[in-house]
């Protein structure tokens, strides 16, 4: 089920009552677990029993780590759940990649190798719920949580179905214990919620859903398009992939804070940052932590010096690339954004904005300088995108090519709007991307862009909340295109 | 939670009110009650009722409008049974619905549009969503399938168009039914004739690019799996099954004619149903076409018609 879709609203408009009349914890998270498998039943139900098997490996893995067994078994009940785990990511979505990868390799020496190609269908969302129960074995192999012996809260707390499918990827430590407190509807934090799931429905709809035509158009056919509109399309796809993505973790912090629970915060305005490690603070804050404390510091972090550090750094995001999808465009978009982010872990002195930080400073409007780092990092990020988002590795080169090389002077920019008006908002494009960035912009020192409405008075903040509710029902893109990290 | 609740509720009260404002507007424009896809329930009733033995075409509005199933029924002894409407609706839908009426001794030809191979195989979900608010009866002709898709996305895109077209109050395209499109205008067998003696107002297209487009063989070849499994059905009853090709404005034929052949050739390949024809055998010119490059005027009706029956009599003949 996707949270666009009027089969979620009317699945939340019935789970909500429903799940606040049950007045016993452990009935309210029983139909967690329900409502949470018929949710994700509602693509394929058979992708149920994967994700069954996934957390009974865990949790059972869990349970023997409890017990107090030598060091040496303790790994070995560790390395079991990390091998189970990490088979069922492999077979289901790196199998066909490492068979092709290797036997073009073998081919290349002149080898003929004949190996099976898997046509199965990869599950959704098998990446965040697989690192999510693996970040749970590893904390509790680790002393930071013990085990639950109570299956219903530990079925509930991996397959919660706000976050489910694309995240935020939530650590045990903070989901799982929040199952165990009694839960009391709090009137601030559901408003504060469907403010948050309404920008999130704004932002998808309305912006996401309709670029993705462009972007789709520029990046289908590189050789057909000018530099220009290629770039155009980069900067399009830019949007696109944030306000898919930040849209979908917020409409999941919303839905959960609607149930009474708190998700991390996964995106804070990522596009205001000024360096590539700050963007890297920024984005993806939960996938980015699980990469840094069970990938990077286990490595050794910044410790050993800088070759080791830099290795550290490149492999964590090579990586991070590879968790994205099976190709080497991937791959390389990881390898890449390690090496652009590189140099400021070296720098001493300027190491960007924390995440609970304003980015771009306090003031209303940023200074030039400022705005020249935002800049000049959001162009940096849109190298990246170019091999995120193209089909092969030669198409990627080949837009970079025409987008550095291929101009045609002041032409360019009739050219650029042209192509920008072919979209289904057509011209109306730029003044919603720039309610976007305004938004984003005034809100980003809370922790979504509406949190700020809270102070407003009551017919102002109402005006606001229609606004929006219009404009999703008059420009939103209904034809409820999925995630785009529902592929991963 | 009460005051919560109480607020949602004013809340939705004014998007709802807009929408219920929007249907009000929309029902004034295209009056249900002659509304063109209601003739889906005609059809299907047709099929269920008609005595056996048969001739029974399935495609889209081009089968609707270039087949005068009766003149083809005659010269072939059968009783005509025209399922042709809209290729929004699927070809999977008519399949779905005539499969468990056909009977022995019948024959079904398919004539769908070349976009039902790829993009129109399974229906357009805002088009079912539009039907089952005409009449909520024609839930019970959908698949489980069907029905998700309406839920998920058929029933947010027609509210979307409702809302546009009380604004606007203009129809977007041939999608809405409107004018000539209504369900009186279909004779007993399913033929469409309300555009008869109508002029023609189809124009030559401006653009010189492929007007049919086949880059995508997984959903073809899931149709054609479909589609095998459907004749293989019928012949199991004693059925015989056609493909025959639909008729197309001979320039946007030339303009896509390597996407048709390419199609054709997989057709001809992998799906185990006799040809009627070529494509180019049901390509004609422009004066011959209504008002889209598939919907015949009456004289181009009679004349692919004419040919039609013609070359079933001949495919009908060599059958043992």
């Amino acid at each position: 089920m996707t949270f666009t879709t009027l089969t979620f609203l009317l699945f939340l408009a019935l789970f909500f009552p429903l799940y606040w009349a049950l007045r016993n914890r452990t009935a309210q998270n029983l139909l967690i677990v329900a409502g949470s498998y018929f949710f994700y039943g509602w693509w394929d139900w058979r992708f149920c029993g994967l994700m069954l098997v996934s957390s009974l490996l865990d949790y059972f893995a869990g349970l023997a780590l409890n017990h107090p067994t030598a060091p040496r078994q303790r790994r070995a009940i560790l390395f079991t759940a990390m091998a189970g785990n990490i088979s069922l990511l492999g077979f289901f979505k790196y199998f066909n990649f490492f068979a092709e990868s290797l036997q073009a390799a073998a081919a290349g020496l002149g080898w003929k190798l004949d190996l099976p190609v898997l046509h199965v269908v990869l599950p959704v969302g098998i990446s965040f719920y697989t690192f999510q129960t693996m970040s749970y074995t590893i904390d509790v192999y680790r002393g930071k949580l013990r085990a639950t012996g109570r299956i219903v809260e530990y079925l509930a707390y991996v397959s919660f179905f706000p976050q489910l499918v694309a995240g935020p990827i939530e650590r045990a430590t903070h989901l799982l214990p929040q199952f165990f407190q009694a839960r009391v509807f709090r009137y601030d934090l559901a408003v504060d919620g469907c403010r948050q799931m309404l920008w999130g429905f704004f932002k998808k709809l309305v912006i996401a859903d309709n670029l993705a035509p462009l972007v789709e158009m520029a990046f289908s056919d590189p050789a057909g398009h000018r530099g220009i509109e290629l770039a155009a399309g980069t900067v399009c796809f830019a949007l696109q992939i944030y306000c898919d993505f930040s849209a979908y973790s917020d409409i999941a912090c919303g839905v959960a804070r609607l149930l009474g629970f708190d998700l991390m915060r996964n995106f804070a305005c990522p596009y205001f940052s000024q360096s590539m490690a700050e963007f890297w603070r920024r984005w993806h804050i939960s996938l980015t932590t699980w990469f840094k404390d069970y990938v990077y510091i286990p490595l050794g972090g910044g410790r050993g010096g800088r070759w080791r550090h830099a290795r550290n750094v490149l492999l964590t995001f090579l990586l991070s690339g590879l968790w994205h999808g099976a190709s080497w465009n991937f791959v390389l978009w990881g390898l890449l954004n390690g090496l652009l982010v590189l140099p400021q872990t070296f720098s001493s002195t300027h190491r960007g904005g924390r995440v609970d930080e304003s980015p771009g400073g306090a003031g209303w409007l940023p200074k030039p300088a400022v705005v020249l780092r935002m800049l000049l990092t959001f162009a940096l990020v849109c190298v990246g995108w170019v091999f995120f988002r193209a089909a092969t590795l030669a198409d990627a080169g080949l837009i970079l090519r025409k987008v550095l090389l291929d101009h045609d002077g002041l032409v360019d920019v009739y050219h650029a709007t042209a192509f920008v008006r072919q979209g289904p908002l057509a011209g109306q494009s730029y003044g919603l991307v720039a309610v976007l960035l305004l938004v984003e912009w005034l809100g980003r020192s809370h922790a979504h862009a509406l949190a700020g409405l809270a102070r407003w008075p009551w017919p102002l903040r109402w005006l606001a909340y229609l606004a929006l509710t219009s404009a999703i029902l008059w420009w939103g893109n209904s034809s409820s295109s999925p995630f785009i990290y529902f592929q991963f | 939670m009460k005051k919560f609740l109480l607020k949602s509720c004013i809340f939705l009260l004014f998007p709802l009110l807009a929408l219920g404002w929007a249907k009000h507007s929309y029902r004034r424009i295209y009056p249900p009650e002659q509304n063109y896809y209601l003739a889906a329930l005609d059809k299907l009733a047709l099929v269920r009722t008609q005595a056996s033995p048969r001739v029974i075409f399935i495609g889209g509005s081009s089968v609707a409008f270039g087949i005068d199933s009766g003149l083809i029924g005659a010269r072939l002894g059968l009783h005509p049974v025209n399922t042709g409407l809209h290729s929004g609706f699927g070809l999977d839908f008519f399949l779905d619905t005539v499969e468990p009426w056909v009977r022995p001794g019948d024959v079904v030809v398919l004539a769908p549009e070349y976009e039902a191979f790829t993009k129109y195989f399974h229906a357009d979900p805002e088009m079912f969503a539009h039907f089952i608010e005409t009449d909520g009866s024609l839930m019970r002709t959908l698949s489980w399938r069907q029905i998700r898709e309406v839920l998920d996305r058929g029933y947010a895109l027609h509210l979307k168009k409702v809302l546009r077209v009380a604004i606007r109050r203009n129809a977007p395209s041939l999608d809405l039914p409107f004018g000539l499109y209504s369900r009186s205008g279909f004779n007993a067998n399913g033929d469409f004739l309300a555009h008869h003696g109508q002029p023609s107002s189809v124009v030559p297209p401006a653009r010189k690019s492929a007007w049919f487009v086949f880059k995508d063989e997984t959903r073809t070849v899931a149709a054609i799996h479909y589609l095998n499994r459907f004749a293989l059905n019928c012949r199991s009853k004693g059925a015989r099954v056609f493909l025959a090709h639909p008729p197309f404005f001979d320039r946007v034929f030339n303009q896509s004619r390597e996407d048709i052949y390419r199609l054709d050739e997989l057709l001809q390949r992998t799906l185990d149903v006799p040809m009627l024809d070529k494509p180019e055998d049901s390509v004609f010119p422009l004066e011959l076409f209504y008002d889209t490059y598939y919907h015949l005027t009456a004289e181009g009706k009679r004349i692919h018609s004419e040919a039609l029956a013609s070359r079933l009599q001949t495919a009908l003949a060599r059958l043992p």
